[in-house]
């Protein structure tokens, strides 16, 4: 994307800016109108959607990814796939909650590469690569509309990776089959307040990773991954407290 | 343009006219709150960067890091400036640049000793801002960006003939964050201690080899220590 299109984009965010600033008078502080008063909650969400992650053209994992330079290539869910989730948290105040979460990530399913086969991988083999990732937030709401917010999260997130792979593969000498790494998390979304019951959508954003693994410096795995995108749908219900 | 780019984009600009809302009476005014400070402001900030590079598989493996001393592979310096307009006294918009590490690269075999090319970074940035005053320190609040950043990573072109990748120059969007604390001296003078983390991209600089993926970009942490001031309206 070219530096004219994002500063054309912020010039749109700062023109909506101050066309609302007109619509209100001004920047003067103005009276607000009185509403309820902040009731503390926990609240629950439990999502599903699709989540785009792109082994197919990972190349730092080296087991699974790139078929130029990696064991297994992917043949399935190789660009993502199904996801589901849950979420719960407490509001500290009308704009501020803190949040944990789950989800899952789709499985990827890999065949042998040529690449694989020059390492002794025997023709035919299937390699898998699980995972999941749990996280910590802070969730910022702001209001939109009637009964709609706006949001957005911030976290740390740990991601765990599970490899099956054929047994007894002398190239994967110092390559253990369970990897994980930590990671930022980054979520936005829009929401509908129905009552107690929250209906809305998010887009989940959490970061690869590529650093070397010293037991076998020709890989990443078991820690390295492609980044997530992920995109869901979720229904919520919150508890008074 | 990704439906990922727009995905960004969108809430970027939907968090900057949300919180406009609040100017045309359309947030909850919380008890005790002060009378809004609205306002546009400036700030500078110097500090570091850490950028792992060194622990990159394909930056280690294109030979292009852990092998020169002083090379900034893990970090190094960095500097930014940013403007903002305070919509009240928890929300404002912001527009933003930093200056990334430079890091020194080989070119040729001896990789120690031989000419230098660089990978030169900076990214731009659109973020909301929420700030919440410390209850038990006078003058301070702790602040928290949330917005979108546009990076820009250009690689020496000796140095990109030297690792085989097809393209020099790599520009990408990604969310950004940033967290502090910002101590006013005076109405319009503020001293801000700042953490902000910029992601990298796993499809920078492509391999000119098919199938073997690209060289990449990775993350900036950048810890930073800033100065800013407010105009008075």
């Amino acid at each position: 994307m070219s530096v004219k299109k994002l500063l054309v984009l912020s010039a749109a965010a700062f023109a909506a800016m101050g066309a609302t600033a007109a619509m209100a008078g001004g920047p003067d502080h103005m009276a607000m109108p009185s509403e309820p008063a902040f009731q503390n909650s926990v609240y629950v969400d439990g999502h599903l959607g699709y989540t785009q992650s792109d082994w197919t053209n990972f190349n730092s994992n080296v087991v699974m990814g790139t078929s130029g330079n990696s064991l297994f290539a992917p043949i399935k869910r190789g660009r993502g796939g199904f996801t589901g989730g849950a979420d719960i948290g407490y509001t500290i105040t009308q704009h501020i909650a803190v949040e944990g979460g789950w989800f899952y990530i789709p499985r990827v399913k890999g065949a042998v590469t040529a690449f694989g086969t020059a390492d002794l991988v025997p023709a035919g083999s299937i390699a898998k690569i699980s995972s999941w990732f749990a996280y910590m937030a802070a969730r910022l709401t702001v209001p939109l509309m009637n009964d709609f917010d706006l949001f957005g999260k911030v976290g740390v997130a740990y991601r765990s990776l599970t490899m099956t792979v054929p047994a007894g593969l002398a190239v994967l000498s110092g390559v253990s089959n369970n990897g994980h790494y930590w990671a930022p998390l980054f979520a936005t979304g829009l929401e509908y307040n129905w009552g107690a019951w929250r209906l809305g959508a998010q887009y989940t954003y959490l970061p690869g990773n590529s650093q070397v693994n010293y037991g076998n410096t020709a890989f990443g795995a078991p820690n390295a991954a492609p980044e997530v995108n992920m995109y869901t749908g979720f229904l919520g219900y919150s508890f008074n407290v | 343009m990704s439906v990922k780019k727009i995905l960004l984009l969108g809430a970027a600009g939907a968090a900057a006219v949300s919180m406009t809302a609040a100017m045309a009476g359309g947030f909850t005014q919380e008890p005790g709150t002060p009378v809004a400070e609205n306002g546009y402001y400036i700030e500078g900030h110097l500090g570091y960067a850490r950028q792992n590079y060194f622990d990159n598989i394909n930056w280690r493996n294109a030979g292009l890091v852990a092998n020169r001393d002083h090379n900034n592979d893990r970090g190094g310096f960095a500097a930014g400036v940013d403007a903002g307009y305070k919509i009240n006294r928890h929300f404002a918009v912001e527009l933003g640049w930093f200056h990334l590490p430079t890091l020194t690269l080989p070119t040729a075999v001896p990789v120690a000793t031989s000419p230098a090319s660089y990978l030169q970074s900076w990214a731009l940035y659109l973020a909301g801002k929420y700030m919440m005053p410390l209850p038990w320190m006078n003058s301070t609040d702790v602040f928290f960006k949330l917005g979108v950043a546009y990076r820009n990573a250009c690689l020496g072109s000796a140095a990109g003939s030297f690792a085989d990748v097809s393209s020099n120059k790599s520009t990408f969007v990604r969310p950004m964050f940033a967290t502090g604390l910002d101590y006013s001296f005076s109405d319009t003078w503020s001293g801000i201690i700042q953490y902000a983390y910029f992601m990298g991209a796993r499809n920078s600089f492509p391999f000119e080899t098919v199938n073997t993926g690209a060289l990449g970009t990775v993350a900036a942490n950048v810890f930073t220590l800033g100065l800013g001031y407010k105009f008075t309206v």
